[in-house]
């Protein structure tokens, strides 16, 4: 494994602050997975959640010095703005791109116009292409996707067509329109020809619009099935390879039954790729196909305070992680007849309340069978007599079988003698209730009465 | 006692025949005046019969309000209110009624005390003496009596009583031939049905 | 009059009498002053139809002593040969009708229950008939607070009414299960009162009426106490009914949605917040009744989580003071809501499983009561089944299919032959 590629974590430390990540972190080779905005974007998320103060004065220099980079200046303030005095404000870049941009902007308006008037298709999509990529480099976000939607109409071949969804889709995953990045996954899908790179690209792009909806499970099948790429560079604005595995592995495990978990991630063939980027996060799963709770758990909660500075993942973690948690208990339980809670308890690195509150949370909505013996501290499996309560069920259904025959033969008859509530007008021969509010006050004086009634039975 | 109907009855413990007898004065006679002593009775019948007072309050609610203020019905309504709490009821058994009225709050008493009894009886598992003679009425030597008595036992190092559950006696198999016709007659109701 | 008393007294059968007796009426109606003295002339017993005759002429005399006259009809009620006024089944049912309205102005409501029941008694053949005089009945229960009283009648289920005998209306039946509704209800029995007021605001309609709102008001609340989440609309309910009842009981919805939420405080604001419209209703008992209900419903909840469990846990669970939850506690199982043993020298409470194992002879007794009934509903479907095949609008709708059915083959043939 190349240590600069990934995530470095030292699993030797004991301390799982947020507070002291910065020794655990390298900053610098996580994001040199990324290019283009979504580097400064992920810089920038770092620098405003970190709480490790090292990490955040980091992250925001390097988000400015990125962002100096590009012709973003809306970015620069908002990264001078959050870094509450850290970055100083350096007026004369902004002037200067201020002034560079509108030049650019009038060039490759003037470029698309002259295209425009000489009627070239190809020239007008990458003159568009061109000016909406520059859009969306400073910052305008709905001048870049008005833009390259335009060129849609000038793609000729599905290398284009390839090319505009892309960049939509890359627009829609950095302002987090995630609705433009389903259509055009979807659009880009089927264009013919499509080769392996691209498919690559489009999977992990539609894992992430769906992670970000929480379709976990859509989103563990769509990172798996990504065709691994050695070139990161293929994707690297939108999502690094170790990102694929954190992500794919997580929403998996969160949602996956034991059987694919095995067959669809463990021993995929492809997948195991990219595991072997973040062994942590193989390991992981491993251990909770394995029944070992501890570890795993143990190894997601040492996790937590990175996956927490992800820009996708923040969001979903405490999600993820209590369905892992309860897919975890339910499968701790499943084999046994009675349970320990004690024992439990330790291999659930918890204490008893906690674990009998979680537990009672499991039973209350029906994903186990089993009931607390909050005095012994056990967990017994329920035996259900089958007999019983197909006794009950079918008295039950017996009773409503006769109240309701009941009261269809009663509608019958009333049907049959035209005996129904109408607004009066027709003329009735028995004598209609005349108006759709006919007996309003019949009842009412009852219901009068009633209410004392009802009143007197609170005790 | 103007009713002499009610005492034979009284004698023979047929509380329900008393009830049926109330009800139907109530609604059978032409004026309410027949019914002024009767009020009292009914009341407590109704407590010894259903077990509960719903519908001992809803009778409340049909005395004329210019009765309800005598005091031995009052008293009455005290007992008829009371009967969801253990410790008030029994307390609201103690107070003054006229001579009438004693053997029925006897029987009333005697009633619910082994209503109670069954009920704690089915529903503990242990149960400090204190607690049992708050739902009986009783004081503790009592208590100790009636309960060894039947069947319950004294844990002495924790000083509670383990009670023996009451098994309700069930309904009889039916048999004969009249269980014989009916089963007769399912069979009959299926194969016609197919 | 003379005419009329001896026809009374010389014809025997009760049609031809009744017959007869009709062409009277107008002369009865016209003679007012002298109708007390005809019935002098009458034996209730003997003579019903004439004395029932009588009656029916004196509740247009704007003149008359309606303590006496109510004194009559009751005693009437009680003393007829049923044979007779039986082939005057709308007579009867007019009669008994002004007698519940003078009784609940007079505020003597309980002296018709006896009279009324007799009265349905005699009118119909099975108790599964439905008459008039039925909602009326239960109306003078209700008001007289005798509820009970009306169980015997409520509980028979009815399924079927004979129209030409007691010209009765939907009025008349809607407002049998929403009285029957109420009853239930009051008494506590939910799950037939949700039945009774299902029955009124499902009931077949071209248009919204108020007693279809106010059953549904009900409805929803009840549905809550008994199954803690609101209600969805049965299948046959009718899409007028559907799309407009709700418009009409807004805070009631509101609530019901809160309610499923399950948080104490926002139920118990969102109560507060509508509790005029609940009071104008006359509802609010019910919600307070709800609200009441969770404390109940969180305690089955535990005992389907937990086996055993301490008294503090559970007050701690269910927002219950320590010192009312054992009694608490000890009332479910009174109720057979739960099924628990209390231990105090532990002070725990451990939860069972339902001991009914079905077995034994109560539950063949119920089996058997439950075959026998349906087995009754049966023969019930099959007349009807009979009677509408035999109908004549049936065998014509029938008809027109066949002649459907022949003419498009014969068109099909036809452009076959176009062809």
């Amino acid at each position: 494994m190349d240590e600069d590629d990934s995530m470095v974590i030292d699993s030797g430390s004991s301390s799982n602050a947020n507070a002291s990540l910065s020794n655990e972190f390298d900053i610098e080779s996580y994001i040199n997975s990324y290019t283009g905005l979504t580097k400064i974007l992920r810089l920038l998320f770092i620098a405003e959640y970190s709480e490790d103060p090292k990490l955040k004065s980091d992250a925001f220099k390097m988000a400015a010095s990125e962002v100096m980079k590009t012709s973003n200046i809306e970015l620069y303030h908002n990264i001078v703005t959050k870094s509450n005095g850290l970055i100083k404000f350096d007026s004369q870049w902004v002037d200067n791109t201020t002034k560079k941009n509108s030049s650019t902007i009038d060039k490759l308006e003037q470029d698309l116009n002259v295209a425009k008037a000489n009627i070239v298709k190809d020239s007008i999509r990458i003159a568009q292409s061109d000016l909406g990529e520059f859009y969306y480099r400073s910052g305008d976000y709905s001048n870049s996707l008005k833009c390259f939607v335009r060129t849609r109409d000038y793609c000729t071949s599905s290398k284009h067509i390839l090319n505009m969804c892309f960049n939509i889709i890359k627009v829609g995953i950095d302002y987090s329109n995630y609705s433009h990045v389903f259509t055009y996954t979807t659009k880009a899908e089927q264009t013919p020809d499509i080769d392996p790179q691209s498919i690559a690209k489009l999977r992990a792009a539609t894992g992430l619009a769906n992670l970000e909806s929480s379709k976990y499970k859509f989103a563990a099948k769509k990172f798996i099935e990504t065709p691994f790429e050695q070139n990161a560079s293929v994707f690297s604005d939108i999502i690094s390879p170790q990102d694929i595995a954190i992500y794919g592995g997580l929403c998996a495990l969160a949602t996956f039954d034991r059987a694919e978990l095995k067959k669809k991630v463990l021993d995929d063939a492809v997948f195991r790729n990219y595991l072997e980027l973040v062994p942590e996060v193989r390991e992981l799963i491993r251990d909770f196909y394995a029944s070992k709770y501890a570890p795993c758990l143990n190894a997601l909660d040492k996790l937590k305070p990175v996956l927490l500075l992800d820009i996708h993942l923040r969001a979903h973690v405490d999600n993820l992680y209590s369905r892992i948690r309860s897919k975890a208990l339910i499968q701790y339980i499943s084999p046994y007849v009675s349970v320990d809670l004690v024992s439990m308890a330790t291999a659930f690195n918890t204490n008893i309340q906690q674990l009998e509150r979680e537990i009672s949370k499991l039973i209350m909505d029906d994903s186990i069978n089993s009931r607390i013996d909050s005095h012994n501290k056990r967990l017994y499996s329920r035996k259900i007599d089958q007999r019983s309560t197909t006794f009950d069920k079918s008295m039950q259904v017996g009773h409503d079988f006769i109240s309701n025959t009941n009261h269809l033969l009663l509608r019958l008859e009333m049907l049959n003698n035209n005996l129904t509530v109408n607004n009066g007008r027709k003329d009735d021969k028995h004598g209609g209730p005349g108006g759709p509010f006919g007996f309003g006050n019949i009842p009412m004086e009852l219901i009068q009465q009633q209410q004392q009634m009802f009143a007197q039975y609170q005790r | 006692m103007t009713f002499p109907e009610i005492q034979k009855l009284l004698e023979a413990r047929n509380f329900a025949a008393i009830l049926t007898y109330c009800q139907d004065i109530e609604l059978k006679k032409p004026s309410n005046e027949t019914l002024i002593p009767l009020y009292g009775v009914y009341l407590i019948t109704y407590l010894i019969v259903d077990g509960q007072n719903t519908n001992a309050r809803f009778l409340w609610k049909r005395i004329p309000s210019d009765l309800k203020q005598k005091d031995s019905l009052k008293a009455i309504y005290n007992i008829v209110k009371n009967m969801t709490d253990y410790q008030d009821f029994y307390k609201s058994l103690g107070q003054q009624f006229p001579a009438e009225y004693i053997p029925f709050i006897a029987a009333l008493k005697e009633s619910y005390q082994l209503r109670t009894f069954e009920l704690i009886s089915n529903s503990y598992s242990s149960i400090t003496i204190e607690s049992t003679c708050s739902y009986l009425g009783i004081s503790a030597d009592e208590a100790s009596q009636y309960l060894l008595a039947r069947g319950w036992t004294l844990d002495k190092q924790s000083n509670t009583l383990i009670p023996t559950p009451v098994k309700k006696p069930g309904a009889k198999l039916p048999t004969g031939y009249s269980q014989l016709e009916s089963l007769t007659n399912s069979v009959l109701f299926l194969e016609k049905a197919l | 009059m003379e005419q009329f008393i001896n026809e009374c007294r010389n014809t025997n059968n009760p049609k031809t009498l009744k017959a007869n007796l009709s062409k009277f009426e107008e002369v009865l109606e016209r003679s007012h002053q002298n109708l007390d003295a005809a019935l002098g002339h009458l034996d209730p017993k003997l003579q019903s139809l004439g004395y029932l005759f009588v009656l029916n002429a004196k509740i247009s005399d704007p003149n008359k002593n309606i303590n006496l006259f109510v004194g009559q009809i009751q005693n009437f009620f009680l003393t007829f040969a049923p044979e007779q006024i039986k082939v005057a089944g709308t007579i009867v049912c007019r009669v008994a009708r002004h007698f519940t309205e003078y009784l609940i102005k007079l505020k003597l409501e309980i002296k018709g229950i006896a009279p009324l029941k007799r009265v349905i008694n005699s009118l119909t053949d099975k108790p599964t008939q439905l008459t008039p005089v039925h909602s009326d009945f239960l109306q003078l229960c209700i008001l007289s607070k005798n509820y009970s009283l009306a169980l015997p009648v409520i509980d028979a289920e009815v399924n079927e009414f004979n129209v030409e005998q007691t010209q009765i209306n939907i009025k008349d039946i809607l407002t049998y299960f929403y009285y029957a509704g109420i009853i239930y209800a009051t008494l506590k029995n939910y799950k037939k009162a949700l039945d009774a007021f299902k029955f009124v605001f499902t009931a077949p309609a071209t248009a919204l009426s108020s007693i279809a709102i106010e059953a549904y008001k009900k409805y929803v609340l009840i549905h809550l106490i008994e199954y803690g989440v609101a209600p969805s609309f049965p299948r046959i309910t009718s899409n007028v009914v559907q799309r407009n009842i709700k418009t009409h009981c807004k805070p009631y919805i509101d609530f019901s949605t809160t309610y499923s939420t399950n948080n104490q405080v926002d139920i118990q604001t969102k109560a507060l917040q509508n509790e005029e419209s609940f009071k104008r209703d006359k509802n609010f008992g019910l919600v307070n009744l709800a609200i009441k209900s969770i404390t109940r419903r969180n305690i089955k909840k535990l005992t389907q989580t937990f086996m055993t469990l301490s008294i503090r846990d559970i007050s701690e669970k269910v927002g219950l003071p320590p010192a009312k939850t054992e009694q608490f506690v000890l009332k479910m199982i009174e109720d057979k809501e739960i099924f628990a043993t209390i231990n105090q020298k532990d002070g725990m409470v451990s939860f069972n499983e339902n001991p009914e194992d079905f077995s034994g002879p109560q539950t063949l007794l119920n089996l058997e009561k439950h075959i026998q009934k349906v087995a009754q509903l049966e023969s019930v479907i099959r007349s009807v089944d009979e009677t509408l095949t035999l109908s004549t609008p049936f065998l014509k709708k029938l008809l027109n299919e066949n002649r459907k059915q022949s003419m498009f083959v014969e068109g099909g043939i036809e452009m076959d032959e176009n062809q």
